[in-house]
Protein backbone atom coordinates (compact mmCIF):
# COMPACT_ATOMS: atom_id res chain seq x y z
CA UNK A 1 0.00 0.00 0.00
CA UNK A 2 1.38 3.35 -0.84
CA UNK A 3 2.74 5.17 2.02
CA UNK A 4 -0.20 7.01 3.58
CA UNK A 5 -0.87 10.14 6.01
CA UNK A 6 -0.60 8.79 9.70
CA UNK A 7 -3.22 10.53 11.10
CA UNK A 8 -3.46 10.85 15.19
CA UNK A 9 -6.43 10.44 17.08
CA UNK A 10 -7.01 11.37 20.81
CA UNK A 11 -8.47 8.90 23.30
CA UNK A 12 -9.82 9.85 26.73
CA UNK A 13 -11.05 7.17 28.72
CA UNK A 14 -11.45 5.82 32.41
CA UNK A 15 -13.22 4.04 34.66
CA UNK A 16 -15.51 5.80 37.26
CA UNK A 17 -15.00 5.02 40.74
CA UNK A 18 -18.13 4.35 43.37
CA UNK A 19 -16.32 6.64 45.66
CA UNK A 20 -16.06 9.59 43.21
CA UNK A 21 -18.70 11.72 42.35
CA UNK A 22 -21.69 9.59 42.07
CA UNK A 23 -23.01 11.06 39.16
CA UNK A 24 -20.70 9.67 37.14
CA UNK A 25 -20.43 6.09 38.28
CA UNK A 26 -24.24 6.06 38.56
CA UNK A 27 -24.69 5.62 34.34
CA UNK A 28 -21.09 3.98 33.51
CA UNK A 29 -20.92 0.89 32.12
CA UNK A 30 -17.47 -0.88 32.46
CA UNK A 31 -18.36 -3.62 30.18
CA UNK A 32 -18.77 -1.46 27.13
CA UNK A 33 -16.01 0.80 28.11
CA UNK A 34 -13.92 -2.32 28.41
CA UNK A 35 -15.36 -2.90 25.07
CA UNK A 36 -15.07 0.49 23.42
CA UNK A 37 -11.24 1.07 23.99
CA UNK A 38 -10.37 -2.39 22.77
CA UNK A 39 -12.52 -1.84 19.14
CA UNK A 40 -11.11 1.36 19.19
CA UNK A 41 -7.44 0.16 19.51
CA UNK A 42 -8.26 -2.83 17.14
CA UNK A 43 -9.28 -0.25 14.39
CA UNK A 44 -6.91 2.72 14.69
CA UNK A 45 -3.99 0.83 15.45
CA UNK A 46 -3.24 -0.67 12.17
CA UNK A 47 -3.38 2.61 10.19
CA UNK A 48 -3.33 5.55 12.23
CA UNK A 49 -1.64 6.90 15.86
CA UNK A 50 -3.48 6.64 18.95
CA UNK A 51 -2.13 9.43 21.65
CA UNK A 52 -3.68 9.34 25.37
CA UNK A 53 -3.18 10.47 28.62
CA UNK A 54 -1.96 6.83 30.05
CA UNK A 55 -4.47 6.31 32.41
CA UNK A 56 -2.97 3.26 34.47
CA UNK A 57 -6.33 0.99 33.79
CA UNK A 58 -6.60 1.58 30.09
CA UNK A 59 -3.10 1.52 29.17
CA UNK A 60 -2.85 -2.72 29.75
CA UNK A 61 -5.92 -2.90 27.99
CA UNK A 62 -3.83 -0.65 24.67
CA UNK A 63 -0.74 -2.83 24.95
CA UNK A 64 -2.84 -6.36 24.39
CA UNK A 65 -4.40 -4.85 21.29
CA UNK A 66 -0.74 -3.89 20.40
CA UNK A 67 0.80 -6.96 21.11
CA UNK A 68 -1.88 -9.22 20.03
CA UNK A 69 -2.59 -7.08 16.33
CA UNK A 70 1.11 -8.71 15.80
CA UNK A 71 1.98 -6.13 13.69
CA UNK A 72 5.10 -3.27 13.90
CA UNK A 73 3.44 -0.09 14.65
CA UNK A 74 5.14 1.14 17.67
CA UNK A 75 4.98 4.81 15.90
CA UNK A 76 1.52 4.02 15.90
CA UNK A 77 0.80 4.80 20.20
CA UNK A 78 2.03 8.00 21.98
CA UNK A 79 1.78 7.40 25.52
CA UNK A 80 1.87 11.17 27.61
CA UNK A 81 2.20 10.29 31.07
CA UNK A 82 2.93 13.39 33.87
CA UNK A 83 5.74 12.33 36.47
CA UNK A 84 3.86 13.99 39.14
CA UNK A 85 2.34 9.83 38.65
CA UNK A 86 5.46 8.46 38.20
CA UNK A 87 5.36 5.86 41.33
CA UNK A 88 1.99 4.67 40.15
CA UNK A 89 3.25 4.23 36.76
CA UNK A 90 1.96 0.55 35.02
CA UNK A 91 4.98 -1.50 34.22
CA UNK A 92 2.85 -1.72 30.85
CA UNK A 93 4.63 2.07 29.68
CA UNK A 94 7.66 0.58 29.51
CA UNK A 95 6.58 -1.72 26.67
CA UNK A 96 5.30 1.43 24.61
CA UNK A 97 8.90 2.92 22.16
CA UNK A 98 7.00 6.78 22.44
CA UNK A 99 6.23 6.89 25.90
CA UNK A 100 6.64 11.21 26.51
CA UNK A 101 6.75 11.91 30.50
CA UNK A 102 5.43 15.80 31.27
CA UNK A 103 7.41 18.00 34.27
CA UNK A 104 5.80 17.37 37.30
CA UNK A 105 4.18 20.96 38.94
CA UNK A 106 3.64 21.64 42.22
CA UNK A 107 0.52 19.94 42.19
CA UNK A 108 -1.83 17.04 40.90
CA UNK A 109 -3.81 19.34 39.04
CA UNK A 110 -1.78 21.52 37.48
CA UNK A 111 0.96 18.75 36.82
CA UNK A 112 -2.45 17.21 34.97
CA UNK A 113 -2.81 20.25 33.17
CA UNK A 114 0.74 20.90 31.41
CA UNK A 115 0.44 17.44 30.63
CA UNK A 116 -2.75 17.96 28.50
CA UNK A 117 -1.11 20.96 27.38
CA UNK A 118 1.51 19.43 26.15
CA UNK A 119 -0.18 16.28 24.29
CA UNK A 120 -3.16 18.49 22.79
CA UNK A 121 -1.24 21.66 22.29
CA UNK A 122 1.57 21.02 19.32
CA UNK A 123 0.03 18.88 17.32
CA UNK A 124 -2.75 18.47 14.11
CA UNK A 125 -5.72 15.85 15.43
CA UNK A 126 -8.29 14.26 12.84
CA UNK A 127 -9.99 12.91 15.48
CA UNK A 128 -11.05 12.51 19.71
CA UNK A 129 -12.84 9.64 21.20
CA UNK A 130 -13.99 9.94 24.80
CA UNK A 131 -15.22 6.70 26.56
CA UNK A 132 -16.56 6.67 30.11
CA UNK A 133 -14.77 8.92 32.46
CA UNK A 134 -15.11 10.98 35.39
CA UNK A 135 -14.21 14.96 35.54
CA UNK A 136 -10.51 14.38 33.86
CA UNK A 137 -12.35 12.83 30.85
CA UNK A 138 -14.65 16.30 30.82
CA UNK A 139 -11.84 18.46 31.00
CA UNK A 140 -9.89 16.59 28.42
CA UNK A 141 -12.83 17.21 26.34
CA UNK A 142 -13.13 21.16 26.83
CA UNK A 143 -9.70 21.64 25.98
CA UNK A 144 -9.89 19.48 22.75
CA UNK A 145 -12.62 21.49 21.25
CA UNK A 146 -10.83 24.38 22.36
CA UNK A 147 -7.39 23.59 20.68
CA UNK A 148 -9.05 21.64 17.92
CA UNK A 149 -12.43 23.09 16.98
CA UNK A 150 -12.30 21.29 13.27
CA UNK A 151 -11.67 17.39 14.64
CA UNK A 152 -14.39 14.73 14.72
CA UNK A 153 -15.49 13.94 18.12
CA UNK A 154 -16.99 10.88 19.20
CA UNK A 155 -18.91 11.19 22.98
CA UNK A 156 -19.10 7.52 23.23
CA UNK A 157 -22.70 7.80 25.30
CA UNK A 158 -23.21 4.42 25.79
CA UNK A 159 -20.30 3.57 27.81
CA UNK A 160 -22.20 6.69 30.42
CA UNK A 161 -20.56 8.68 32.75
CA UNK A 162 -18.80 11.76 31.40
CA UNK A 163 -19.02 10.26 27.83
CA UNK A 164 -22.62 10.30 28.06
CA UNK A 165 -22.62 14.05 29.11
CA UNK A 166 -20.43 15.26 26.88
CA UNK A 167 -22.78 13.89 24.09
CA UNK A 168 -25.48 15.44 25.45
CA UNK A 169 -24.33 18.51 25.04
CA UNK A 170 -22.31 17.39 21.34
CA UNK A 171 -22.82 18.61 17.88
CA UNK A 172 -21.81 15.09 16.64
CA UNK A 173 -25.12 13.37 18.53
CA UNK A 174 -25.34 10.35 16.14
CA UNK A 175 -27.88 8.12 18.00
CA UNK A 176 -25.42 4.73 17.16
CA UNK A 177 -22.88 6.35 19.63
CA UNK A 178 -25.90 5.92 22.81
CA UNK A 179 -27.27 2.91 21.42
CA UNK A 180 -24.85 0.48 19.18
CA UNK A 181 -22.68 -1.43 21.68
CA UNK A 182 -20.84 -2.98 18.64
CA UNK A 183 -18.12 -0.91 18.61
CA UNK A 184 -15.52 -2.05 15.62
CA UNK A 185 -18.11 -1.48 13.09
CA UNK A 186 -19.30 1.69 14.45
CA UNK A 187 -15.69 3.18 14.80
CA UNK A 188 -15.06 2.24 11.38
CA UNK A 189 -18.20 4.05 9.75
CA UNK A 190 -18.23 6.72 11.80
CA UNK A 191 -14.45 7.13 12.49
CA UNK A 192 -11.89 5.45 10.13
CA UNK A 193 -14.02 6.16 6.79
CA UNK A 194 -14.51 9.74 7.82
CA UNK A 195 -11.32 11.11 8.68
CA UNK B 1 -29.78 -6.19 39.63
CA UNK B 2 -28.14 -3.90 36.98
CA UNK B 3 -28.63 -6.11 34.16
CA UNK B 4 -31.30 -8.81 33.50
CA UNK B 5 -32.23 -10.96 30.45
CA UNK B 6 -34.76 -9.98 28.44
CA UNK B 7 -37.82 -11.98 27.06
CA UNK B 8 -39.24 -10.13 24.29
CA UNK B 9 -42.97 -10.90 23.45
CA UNK B 10 -44.35 -9.49 20.34
CA UNK B 11 -46.90 -9.15 17.97
CA UNK B 12 -50.61 -11.14 18.70
CA UNK B 13 -50.06 -11.75 22.07
CA UNK B 14 -52.53 -13.72 24.36
CA UNK B 15 -53.01 -17.04 25.56
CA UNK B 16 -50.35 -18.46 23.51
CA UNK B 17 -47.62 -16.18 24.89
CA UNK B 18 -48.70 -16.32 28.42
CA UNK B 19 -48.44 -20.02 28.20
CA UNK B 20 -44.92 -20.04 26.48
CA UNK B 21 -44.23 -16.97 29.56
CA UNK B 22 -45.51 -19.84 32.13
CA UNK B 23 -43.60 -22.63 30.42
CA UNK B 24 -40.38 -20.44 30.50
CA UNK B 25 -40.73 -19.68 34.33
CA UNK B 26 -41.39 -23.16 35.36
CA UNK B 27 -38.10 -23.96 33.20
CA UNK B 28 -36.17 -20.98 35.12
CA UNK B 29 -37.48 -23.01 38.09
CA UNK B 30 -36.04 -26.00 37.46
CA UNK B 31 -32.93 -25.09 36.60
CA UNK B 32 -32.93 -23.04 40.45
CA UNK B 33 -32.51 -19.49 38.74
CA UNK B 34 -34.87 -16.95 40.13
CA UNK B 35 -37.38 -14.78 38.22
CA UNK B 36 -36.14 -11.72 39.33
CA UNK B 37 -33.19 -12.23 37.28
CA UNK B 38 -35.64 -12.34 34.01
CA UNK B 39 -37.81 -9.77 32.52
CA UNK B 40 -40.81 -9.79 30.33
CA UNK B 41 -40.76 -7.35 27.92
CA UNK B 42 -44.22 -6.49 25.56
CA UNK B 43 -44.86 -2.90 23.52
CA UNK B 44 -46.34 -1.67 26.99
CA UNK B 45 -42.56 -1.35 28.72
CA UNK B 46 -40.21 -1.90 25.69
CA UNK B 47 -39.86 2.08 25.93
CA UNK B 48 -38.90 2.06 29.69
CA UNK B 49 -37.31 -1.70 30.25
CA UNK B 50 -35.47 -2.19 26.67
CA UNK B 51 -32.35 -2.08 27.24
CA UNK B 52 -29.70 -3.24 23.99
CA UNK B 53 -26.71 -3.93 26.97
CA UNK B 54 -28.51 -6.69 28.05
CA UNK B 55 -29.09 -10.41 26.50
CA UNK B 56 -32.70 -10.54 24.55
CA UNK B 57 -34.78 -13.31 22.80
CA UNK B 58 -37.66 -11.69 20.85
CA UNK B 59 -41.07 -14.01 20.23
CA UNK B 60 -43.09 -12.42 17.63
CA UNK B 61 -46.38 -14.22 17.40
CA UNK B 62 -47.68 -13.65 14.27
CA UNK B 63 -51.69 -12.68 13.14
CA UNK B 64 -53.57 -15.13 10.77
CA UNK B 65 -55.43 -11.92 9.61
CA UNK B 66 -52.66 -10.14 8.81
CA UNK B 67 -52.80 -7.24 11.55
CA UNK B 68 -49.32 -6.67 12.01
CA UNK B 69 -48.40 -5.07 15.44
CA UNK B 70 -44.93 -3.37 17.17
CA UNK B 71 -43.31 -3.11 13.54
CA UNK B 72 -41.76 -0.64 14.60
CA UNK B 73 -39.94 -2.27 17.89
CA UNK B 74 -39.44 -5.29 15.71
CA UNK B 75 -37.24 -2.94 13.47
CA UNK B 76 -35.10 -1.78 16.40
CA UNK B 77 -34.62 -5.28 17.93
CA UNK B 78 -33.19 -6.08 13.70
CA UNK B 79 -31.02 -3.33 14.10
CA UNK B 80 -29.66 -4.29 17.23
CA UNK B 81 -28.94 -8.15 16.60
CA UNK B 82 -31.56 -9.45 18.67
CA UNK B 83 -32.82 -13.07 18.41
CA UNK B 84 -36.23 -13.18 17.35
CA UNK B 85 -38.09 -16.04 16.42
CA UNK B 86 -41.53 -15.72 14.13
CA UNK B 87 -44.60 -17.97 15.48
CA UNK B 88 -47.03 -18.69 12.72
CA UNK B 89 -49.87 -21.43 12.93
CA UNK B 90 -50.88 -22.26 9.09
CA UNK B 91 -48.46 -24.16 7.03
CA UNK B 92 -47.43 -22.57 3.80
CA UNK B 93 -49.16 -18.94 5.57
CA UNK B 94 -45.78 -17.86 6.55
CA UNK B 95 -45.84 -14.61 4.41
CA UNK B 96 -49.52 -13.84 5.66
CA UNK B 97 -49.12 -13.98 9.21
CA UNK B 98 -45.53 -12.57 9.84
CA UNK B 99 -44.33 -8.84 8.96
CA UNK B 100 -42.42 -8.40 6.16
CA UNK B 101 -39.67 -7.20 7.89
CA UNK B 102 -39.10 -11.10 9.06
CA UNK B 103 -39.42 -12.65 5.76
CA UNK B 104 -36.39 -14.17 5.61
CA UNK B 105 -36.30 -15.30 9.55
CA UNK B 106 -36.92 -19.04 9.74
CA UNK B 107 -39.86 -19.46 11.71
CA UNK B 108 -41.26 -22.16 13.83
CA UNK B 109 -45.14 -23.60 12.75
CA UNK B 110 -47.25 -23.91 15.24
CA UNK B 111 -48.57 -26.61 17.44
CA UNK B 112 -49.03 -27.46 21.03
CA UNK B 113 -46.24 -29.56 21.16
CA UNK B 114 -43.63 -26.40 19.94
CA UNK B 115 -44.58 -24.58 23.38
CA UNK B 116 -41.07 -26.48 24.60
CA UNK B 117 -39.05 -26.18 21.77
CA UNK B 118 -39.69 -22.21 21.45
CA UNK B 119 -38.96 -21.64 25.10
CA UNK B 120 -35.64 -24.15 24.61
CA UNK B 121 -34.57 -22.05 22.20
CA UNK B 122 -34.79 -18.59 25.04
CA UNK B 123 -33.07 -20.43 26.93
CA UNK B 124 -30.33 -21.45 24.90
CA UNK B 125 -30.06 -17.72 23.77
CA UNK B 126 -29.08 -16.64 27.74
CA UNK B 127 -27.24 -20.05 27.93
CA UNK B 128 -28.52 -20.98 30.81
CA UNK B 129 -28.01 -24.21 30.93
CA UNK B 130 -25.18 -25.75 33.99
CA UNK B 131 -22.31 -26.17 31.60
CA UNK B 132 -22.15 -22.55 29.90
CA UNK B 133 -22.64 -20.87 33.42
CA UNK B 134 -18.32 -21.17 34.24
CA UNK B 135 -17.49 -18.86 36.79
CA UNK B 136 -14.31 -18.87 38.31
CA UNK B 137 -13.30 -17.93 41.82
CA UNK B 138 -10.03 -16.92 42.06
CA UNK B 139 -7.79 -16.10 45.68
CA UNK B 140 -4.89 -16.33 47.54
CA UNK B 141 -4.72 -19.27 49.83
CA UNK B 142 -3.31 -18.07 52.71
CA UNK B 143 -5.36 -15.16 53.15
CA UNK B 144 -8.97 -16.15 51.92
CA UNK B 145 -9.57 -19.92 52.29
CA UNK B 146 -12.83 -19.88 53.78
CA UNK B 147 -14.49 -17.14 51.81
CA UNK B 148 -13.58 -18.55 48.66
CA UNK B 149 -14.95 -21.90 49.49
CA UNK B 150 -18.33 -20.51 50.90
CA UNK B 151 -18.46 -19.03 47.65
CA UNK B 152 -18.21 -22.09 45.88
CA UNK B 153 -20.77 -23.47 47.62
CA UNK B 154 -22.79 -20.57 46.76
CA UNK B 155 -22.57 -19.89 43.32
CA UNK B 156 -22.77 -24.15 43.10
CA UNK B 157 -26.21 -23.53 44.56
CA UNK B 158 -27.34 -21.14 42.00
CA UNK B 159 -26.68 -22.94 38.95
CA UNK B 160 -23.26 -22.29 37.97
CA UNK B 161 -20.57 -24.20 37.01
CA UNK B 162 -17.82 -23.15 39.49
CA UNK B 163 -14.05 -23.35 39.12
CA UNK B 164 -11.74 -22.67 42.23
CA UNK B 165 -8.63 -21.17 41.11
CA UNK B 166 -6.24 -22.45 43.95
CA UNK B 167 -3.11 -20.45 42.17
CA UNK B 168 -0.32 -22.68 42.86
CA UNK B 169 2.34 -21.08 40.51
CA UNK B 170 5.00 -18.76 41.96
CA UNK B 171 5.64 -14.95 41.12
CA UNK B 172 7.32 -14.55 37.98
CA UNK B 173 6.25 -17.91 36.49
CA UNK B 174 4.11 -17.44 33.61
CA UNK B 175 0.62 -17.81 33.95
CA UNK B 176 -0.90 -21.28 33.45
CA UNK B 177 -1.57 -21.85 30.10
CA UNK B 178 -4.42 -24.70 31.21
CA UNK B 179 -6.20 -22.40 33.55
CA UNK B 180 -6.34 -19.96 30.22
CA UNK B 181 -7.66 -22.92 28.37
CA UNK B 182 -10.35 -23.35 30.97
CA UNK B 183 -11.47 -19.83 31.22
CA UNK B 184 -12.02 -18.95 27.81
CA UNK B 185 -16.02 -20.11 27.75
CA UNK B 186 -16.14 -17.76 31.02
CA UNK B 187 -18.03 -15.31 31.77
CA UNK B 188 -17.30 -14.02 35.46
CA UNK B 189 -14.15 -13.85 37.32
CA UNK B 190 -14.35 -13.16 40.85
CA UNK B 191 -11.28 -12.23 42.70
CA UNK B 192 -10.73 -12.16 46.15
CA UNK B 193 -8.69 -9.18 46.23
CA UNK B 194 -6.76 -9.30 49.56
CA UNK B 195 -3.47 -6.88 50.76
CA UNK B 196 -1.38 -9.87 48.57
CA UNK B 197 -3.18 -11.36 45.74
CA UNK B 198 -2.78 -9.08 42.87
CA UNK B 199 1.35 -8.32 44.10
CA UNK B 200 1.40 -12.28 44.16
CA UNK B 201 -0.57 -13.27 41.37
CA UNK B 202 -2.78 -11.73 39.05
CA UNK B 203 -1.42 -8.93 37.99
CA UNK B 204 -1.16 -6.37 35.16
CA UNK B 205 -1.21 -8.37 31.85
CA UNK B 206 -3.72 -11.09 33.43
CA UNK B 207 -6.66 -8.36 34.21
CA UNK B 208 -6.09 -6.96 30.59
CA UNK B 209 -6.46 -10.20 28.95
CA UNK B 210 -9.20 -11.50 30.88
CA UNK B 211 -10.96 -8.11 29.85
CA UNK B 212 -9.72 -8.45 25.77
CA UNK B 213 -11.11 -11.95 26.55
CA UNK B 214 -14.56 -10.22 27.35
CA UNK B 215 -14.59 -11.75 30.77
CA UNK B 216 -16.29 -10.04 33.14
CA UNK B 217 -14.23 -9.14 36.68
CA UNK B 218 -15.70 -9.00 39.80
CA UNK B 219 -13.50 -8.16 42.75
CA UNK B 220 -14.30 -8.29 46.11
CA UNK B 221 -11.46 -5.99 47.99
CA UNK B 222 -10.93 -6.53 51.39
CA UNK B 223 -11.20 -3.91 54.25
CA UNK B 224 -8.24 -3.69 55.05
CA UNK B 225 -7.13 -2.90 50.83
CA UNK B 226 -7.91 -0.76 48.42
CA UNK B 227 -8.43 -1.58 44.75
CA UNK B 228 -4.89 -1.05 42.43
CA UNK B 229 -5.36 1.86 39.62
CA UNK B 230 -4.76 -0.84 36.84
CA UNK B 231 -7.68 -2.91 38.18
CA UNK B 232 -10.07 -0.55 37.60
CA UNK B 233 -11.66 -2.53 34.46
CA UNK B 234 -14.18 -4.67 36.89
CA UNK B 235 -17.09 -3.88 39.36
CA UNK B 236 -15.76 -3.23 42.72
CA UNK B 237 -17.27 -4.22 45.94
CA UNK B 238 -15.31 -2.63 48.46
CA UNK B 239 -15.75 -4.99 51.85
CA UNK B 240 -15.91 -3.08 55.23
CA UNK B 241 -15.91 -5.47 58.37
CA UNK B 242 -19.76 -6.11 58.84
CA UNK B 243 -19.44 -7.79 55.29
CA UNK B 244 -17.82 -10.99 57.71
CA UNK B 245 -19.26 -13.16 60.39
CA UNK B 246 -18.12 -11.39 63.77
CA UNK B 247 -16.38 -8.87 61.61
CA UNK B 248 -13.54 -11.51 61.16
CA UNK B 249 -12.17 -10.65 57.94
CA UNK B 250 -8.41 -11.57 58.11
CA UNK B 251 -8.27 -15.55 59.12
CA UNK B 252 -7.90 -17.59 56.11
CA UNK B 253 -9.17 -20.58 57.47
CA UNK B 254 -12.33 -18.87 59.49
CA UNK B 255 -13.23 -15.83 57.84
CA UNK B 256 -16.58 -16.13 56.48
CA UNK B 257 -19.42 -13.20 54.76
CA UNK B 258 -22.50 -12.95 55.92
CA UNK B 259 -25.40 -14.89 54.33
CA UNK B 260 -27.27 -11.38 52.83
CA UNK B 261 -23.49 -10.44 51.33
CA UNK B 262 -23.41 -13.52 49.67
CA UNK B 263 -27.08 -13.47 48.66
CA UNK B 264 -26.20 -10.17 46.57
CA UNK B 265 -22.72 -11.24 45.58
CA UNK B 266 -24.56 -14.13 43.72
CA UNK B 267 -26.89 -11.64 42.06
CA UNK B 268 -24.31 -9.38 41.07
CA UNK B 269 -22.27 -12.51 39.68
CA UNK B 270 -25.93 -13.43 37.52
CA UNK B 271 -25.76 -9.41 36.08
CA UNK B 272 -22.47 -9.34 35.46
CA UNK B 273 -23.19 -12.54 33.51
CA UNK B 274 -25.86 -10.88 31.32
CA UNK B 275 -24.38 -8.14 30.89
CA UNK B 276 -20.91 -10.00 29.38
CA UNK B 277 -23.18 -12.13 27.71
CA UNK B 278 -24.82 -9.55 25.70
CA UNK B 279 -21.21 -8.14 24.94
CA UNK B 280 -20.03 -11.32 23.77
CA UNK B 281 -22.86 -11.19 21.27
CA UNK B 282 -22.49 -7.75 20.49
CA UNK B 283 -18.55 -8.23 19.68
CA UNK B 284 -19.27 -10.99 16.75
CA UNK B 285 -23.54 -11.33 15.71
CA UNK B 286 -23.73 -7.45 15.86
CA UNK B 287 -20.43 -6.49 14.44
CA UNK B 288 -20.94 -8.85 11.46
CA UNK B 289 -24.70 -7.78 10.42
CA UNK B 290 -23.25 -4.02 11.06
CA UNK B 291 -20.23 -4.06 8.60
CA UNK B 292 -23.09 -6.57 6.17
CA UNK B 293 -25.45 -3.70 6.25
CA UNK B 294 -22.82 -0.86 5.26
CA UNK B 295 -21.99 -3.19 2.72
CA UNK B 296 -26.22 -3.95 1.28
CA UNK B 297 -26.39 -7.08 2.15
CA UNK B 298 -29.36 -8.82 2.49
CA UNK B 299 -28.81 -10.31 5.81
CA UNK B 300 -30.81 -12.18 8.56
CA UNK B 301 -29.67 -13.31 12.39
CA UNK B 302 -31.95 -16.62 12.66
CA UNK B 303 -33.32 -17.36 16.22
CA UNK B 304 -30.85 -20.25 16.31
CA UNK B 305 -28.22 -17.88 16.67
CA UNK B 306 -25.95 -17.93 13.21
CA UNK B 307 -26.61 -15.33 10.34
CA UNK B 308 -28.18 -16.00 7.04
CA UNK B 309 -27.44 -14.06 3.60
CA UNK B 310 -29.74 -13.63 0.62
CA UNK B 311 -27.81 -14.16 -2.58
CA UNK B 312 -28.82 -12.56 -6.15
CA UNK B 313 -28.91 -16.19 -7.81
CA UNK B 314 -31.24 -17.25 -4.43
CA UNK B 315 -29.02 -19.14 -3.08
CA UNK B 316 -28.02 -18.61 0.89
CA UNK B 317 -25.19 -18.41 2.38
CA UNK B 318 -24.57 -19.37 6.25
CA UNK B 319 -22.08 -17.43 8.76
CA UNK B 320 -22.28 -19.54 12.65
CA UNK B 321 -20.42 -17.22 15.02
CA UNK B 322 -18.14 -19.12 17.42
CA UNK B 323 -17.45 -17.82 20.40
CA UNK B 324 -14.96 -19.23 22.99
CA UNK B 325 -13.81 -22.59 21.63
CA UNK B 326 -14.95 -22.40 18.22
CA UNK B 327 -16.11 -26.25 17.44
CA UNK B 328 -19.23 -25.44 19.80
CA UNK B 329 -22.25 -25.19 18.02
CA UNK B 330 -25.11 -25.85 20.36
CA UNK B 331 -27.87 -28.34 19.58
CA UNK B 332 -30.70 -26.36 18.60
CA UNK B 333 -28.46 -24.08 16.17
CA UNK B 334 -26.88 -27.76 14.48
CA UNK B 335 -30.05 -28.98 13.76
CA UNK B 336 -31.24 -25.85 12.31
CA UNK B 337 -27.93 -25.64 9.85
CA UNK B 338 -28.28 -29.15 8.78
CA UNK B 339 -32.35 -28.08 7.85
CA UNK B 340 -31.06 -24.95 6.16
CA UNK B 341 -28.63 -26.91 4.08
CA UNK B 342 -31.97 -29.47 3.11
CA UNK B 343 -33.97 -26.90 2.48
CA UNK B 344 -32.49 -23.90 0.61
CA UNK B 345 -29.98 -23.75 -1.73
CA UNK B 346 -26.67 -23.29 0.49
CA UNK B 347 -23.98 -21.10 -1.46
CA UNK B 348 -21.30 -21.99 1.28
CA UNK B 349 -20.89 -21.87 5.39
CA UNK B 350 -18.35 -19.84 7.39
CA UNK B 351 -17.14 -19.84 10.75
CA UNK B 352 -17.19 -16.06 12.10
CA UNK B 353 -14.62 -15.40 15.19
CA UNK B 354 -12.67 -12.92 17.12
CA UNK B 355 -8.86 -13.32 16.97
CA UNK B 356 -8.31 -11.34 20.03
CA UNK B 357 -10.62 -13.86 22.31
CA UNK B 358 -9.17 -17.18 21.11
CA UNK B 359 -5.84 -18.28 21.95
CA UNK B 360 -3.33 -18.90 19.61
CA UNK B 361 -3.26 -22.74 19.51
CA UNK B 362 -7.06 -22.33 18.09
CA UNK B 363 -5.77 -19.95 15.77
CA UNK B 364 -3.60 -21.99 14.05
CA UNK B 365 -5.71 -25.13 13.93
CA UNK B 366 -8.78 -22.50 12.10
CA UNK B 367 -6.11 -21.87 9.21
CA UNK B 368 -5.60 -25.13 9.20
CA UNK B 369 -9.33 -25.57 8.68
CA UNK B 370 -9.44 -23.21 6.18
CA UNK B 371 -7.10 -25.30 3.97
CA UNK B 372 -9.02 -28.23 3.88
CA UNK B 373 -12.86 -27.88 4.51
CA UNK B 374 -15.18 -25.91 2.58
CA UNK B 375 -16.25 -24.04 5.74
CA UNK B 376 -14.38 -21.03 5.97
CA UNK B 377 -13.25 -18.96 8.45
CA UNK B 378 -13.51 -15.33 8.94
CA UNK B 379 -11.94 -13.11 11.71
CA UNK B 380 -13.61 -10.33 13.06
CA UNK B 381 -10.22 -7.85 11.86
CA UNK B 382 -11.43 -8.97 8.11
CA UNK B 383 -15.09 -8.34 8.44
CA UNK B 384 -15.48 -5.05 6.35
CA UNK B 385 -12.76 -6.28 3.84
CA UNK B 386 -14.33 -9.59 3.25
CA UNK B 387 -17.45 -8.57 3.00
CA UNK B 388 -16.44 -5.66 0.56
CA UNK B 389 -14.80 -8.37 -1.48
CA UNK B 390 -17.51 -11.13 -1.44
Amino acid sequence: MASKELKNIFLSASIPLPERDAKYYETADVIAIRDAVIALCTTVLPNHRLIWGGHPSITPLVNYVLQKLNMDVQDHVTLYQSRFFERFYPEDNNKFENVILTPTMEDRDNSLRLMRELMLGDKEFAAGIFIGGMDGVEDEYKMFRELHPEALIIPLASTGAAAKFIYENSINRNERFQNDYAFSSTFQELLIDKI
Amino acid sequence: MKYKYQLIVLGNLGSLSNKVIDLFYKKIEELKLERDYFKIINHGNFNTEYSGNQPAFAIYFGDENGSFKDVTITDILVKDGTLILPVYYTENSFNDEIPKILENQNGLLYDSTKDIKIVNLALEAFELLRSSRKVFVSYKRSESSSVAIQLYEALERNNFDVFLDTHSIKPGEPFQEELWHRMTDCDVIVLLNTPKFLESYWCTEEIAEANAKQIGIIQLVWPNHKLEAMAHVCLPIQLKDNNFKNDVFDNENLSKLTETFVNDLVKEVESMRARNLASRQDNLITEFTNFASKHGKKINLQPERFISEELDNGKRRIFIPTVGVPQSVNCNQSEEIIKEIKDYQVDSVHLIYDDLKIRDKWLDHLDWLNGYLKVQTIKKQNFDEWLARN
